[in-house]
């Protein structure tokens, strides 16, 4: 898969990726663990935080504010879970492959096939990057900043980000500002939730106030589309690759996804606890966006509650609007045969950053035009996620059992049981969704 | 793709034109250089997969009409 590489010239990305492997290799050889985990984590955690986006955030917070504590909380678990089974194999597919996951698709399976696969990721991507905008605009409209202004200053911070030209770069900073998803623990300790409860529900996935109903069947799709979605297959994938990432440091990015897995679903969990006051004060919440749970939590968790809860959602949909434009670029990148790297220069690179830069100002633009249906795009993006992920789930599966591209590093018996179960379970999830829509009065509303 | 070469160093390194391939070929996996990837060839999908591919594709097309029907009743609900 490889020319001869004793004449091949080296380009600026090249050596922006050696210089950061370089580091890798030095702590490797001096036994330095800590650093090499430092180094080597990026990737997992940002994908899982990423996907701790707006509406996932808001659909937690629905959640705990419609159902409390119960079911919920250990299905969160299992959703992650889910989660690290399927973005531990896009770790491996980059790490061995050397290439995104857009690129393998379009390589392996066509062009006809790759044109469904990048569809499917185009239109959920705007969708969602639609929601992270939304997010962003109401996160920072609780402390009374206009929606012109918060959008703007959030599109002109992605871009500030991106321009640095550096994947090391890029990465850091966008970790600084994801580990900010783990504002919501303040919020939950504030909203002071009975820890016996907590306890008792990972143990009796229950209760279920008002029993299974076709609401309680939406949410579940909306938290499983809140932990799975295409574009974090992506995302890893390429970005595994970007990093640097060989078949050396399959264990490190095994351990960075679960990382990452734990860190969101902690949040997550946190962020159901600190609205269960709302259900518990049978607060009405089914009509809710974004900043009114801050504002319906004041007499809860306090102003200083309600302000971390606003901050946190307008740091949800800064790292998503951060990572699923990046993701976009990447697949654009790769499946033109063009740039598609951080560490590409501008001149050479340019149509990867104008692709970045432009599916999130597109997204910004469109939260800001008036009467545009914001509310219906953030109603459907969680559940557009749980559809699209079967077939992406399928391609990624006949990636990572093929023996030609993939060698001893693909899946074995007990991934492949893991990886059907999971596309199993979100297609009978998705089919349980229809029928409960096309025949409503089968459960209680 | 188009290669562009780099003259000044960051962090000490050598440079570029001084020895433009010496440590970052030692660093970088053959597969990891732009200039050296090689494209994957296609796989022949077996009619089973791409029955499998064509049924999640009808999947998907059969949900949106469920999802846009889901919205069309909560909007006509008043929900």
């Amino acid at each position: 898969m490889y020319s001869d590489t004793a004449t091949a010239s080296v380009s600026l990305e090249d050596i922006k990726r050696a210089q950061d492997r370089r580091q890798v290799q030095r702590s490797r050889s001096n036994k330095q663990p800590w650093s090499l985990l430092w180094l080597l984590i990026g990737p997992g955690i940002l994908v899982m935080l990423g996907e701790n986006d707006g509406p996932s955030m808001i659909s937690y917070a629905t959640t705990g504010a419609a159902y409390g504590i119960g079911f919920f909380l250990p299905f969160i678990v299992l959703t992650f879970a889910m989660a690290y089974v399927v973005q531990e194999m896009t770790v491996r597919l980059g790490a061995v492959t050397k290439r995104g996951h857009a690129e393998l698709i379009y390589a392996r399976f066509g062009t006809f096939w790759g044109f469904f696969a990048m569809g499917d990721l185009a239109l959920g991507n705007l969708l969602t990057l639609v929601t992270e905008f939304i997010a962003i605009r109401a996160g920072l409209g609780f402390f009374g900043v206009p929606p012109v202004l918060a959008v703007l200053g959030a599109l002109i911070l992605n871009i500030s980000v991106v321009l640095s030209r550096r994947y090391w770069t890029w990465e850091r900073i966008a970790l600084s500002f994801a580990v900010f998803n783990l504002i919501f623990v303040p919020v939950a300790i504030l909203a002071h939730p009975v820890a016996s409860d907590v306890v008792r529900s990972f143990f009796t996935w229950g209760p279920i106030p008002g029993g299974v109903t076709g609401g309680f069947v939406l949410l579940v799709m909306s938290n499983i589309g809140a932990t799975v979605t295409p574009w974090m297959l992506f995302f890893q994938q390429s970005a595994v690759v970007d990093k640097g990432l060989t078949t050396a440091d399959i264990r490190h990015g095994r351990i960075d996804t679960a990382l990452g897995a734990t860190i969101a679903a902690v949040a997550a969990i946190a962020t159901v606890l600190a609205t269960t006051p709302l259900f518990i004060h049978h607060v009405d919440a089914s009509s809710f966006q974004g900043a009114d749970f801050a504002t319906a939590l004041v007499p809860y968790v306090g102003n200083i509650g309600a302000t971390l809860f606003a901050l946190g959602l307008f740091e949800s949909g800064l790292v998503a609007a951060l990572t699923i434009s990046l993701s976009s670029a990447y697949a654009f990148g790769e499946v033109t045969g063009s740039a598609r790297s951080l560490n590409s220069p501008l001149r050479g690179g340019w149509p990867f950053y104008a692709v970045l830069i432009s599916a999130a100002a597109i997204a910004a633009i469109l939260v800001l035009i008036p009467n545009a249906p914001l509310v219906f795009i953030t109603l459907i993006v969680n559940v557009i996620a749980v559809l699209a992920m079967p077939p992406a789930i399928v391609f990624l599966l006949l990636l990572v059992n093929d023996r030609e591209i993939m060698g001893q590093h693909a899946n074995g018996r007990v991934a492949n049981f893991f990886g059907i179960g999971v596309t199993v379970f979100l297609v009978l999830a998705g089919l349980i969704f229809a029928v409960v829509t096309v025949f409503p009065k089968l459960l209680p509303a | 793709m188009q290669q562009e070469t780099h003259s000044s160093t960051e962090n000490g390194e050598p440079s570029a034109l001084d020895s433009p391939n010496s440590w970052v070929n030692e660093v970088l996996e053959p597969d990891q250089l732009t200039a050296s990837k090689m494209r994957y060839g296609r796989r022949k999908l077996s009619r089973g997969t791409l029955i499998l591919l064509w049924t999640l594709r009808a999947y998907v097309v059969f949900m949106v009409f469920i999802v846009s029907l889901a919205i069309w009743n909560a909007v006509h609900s008043g929900s």
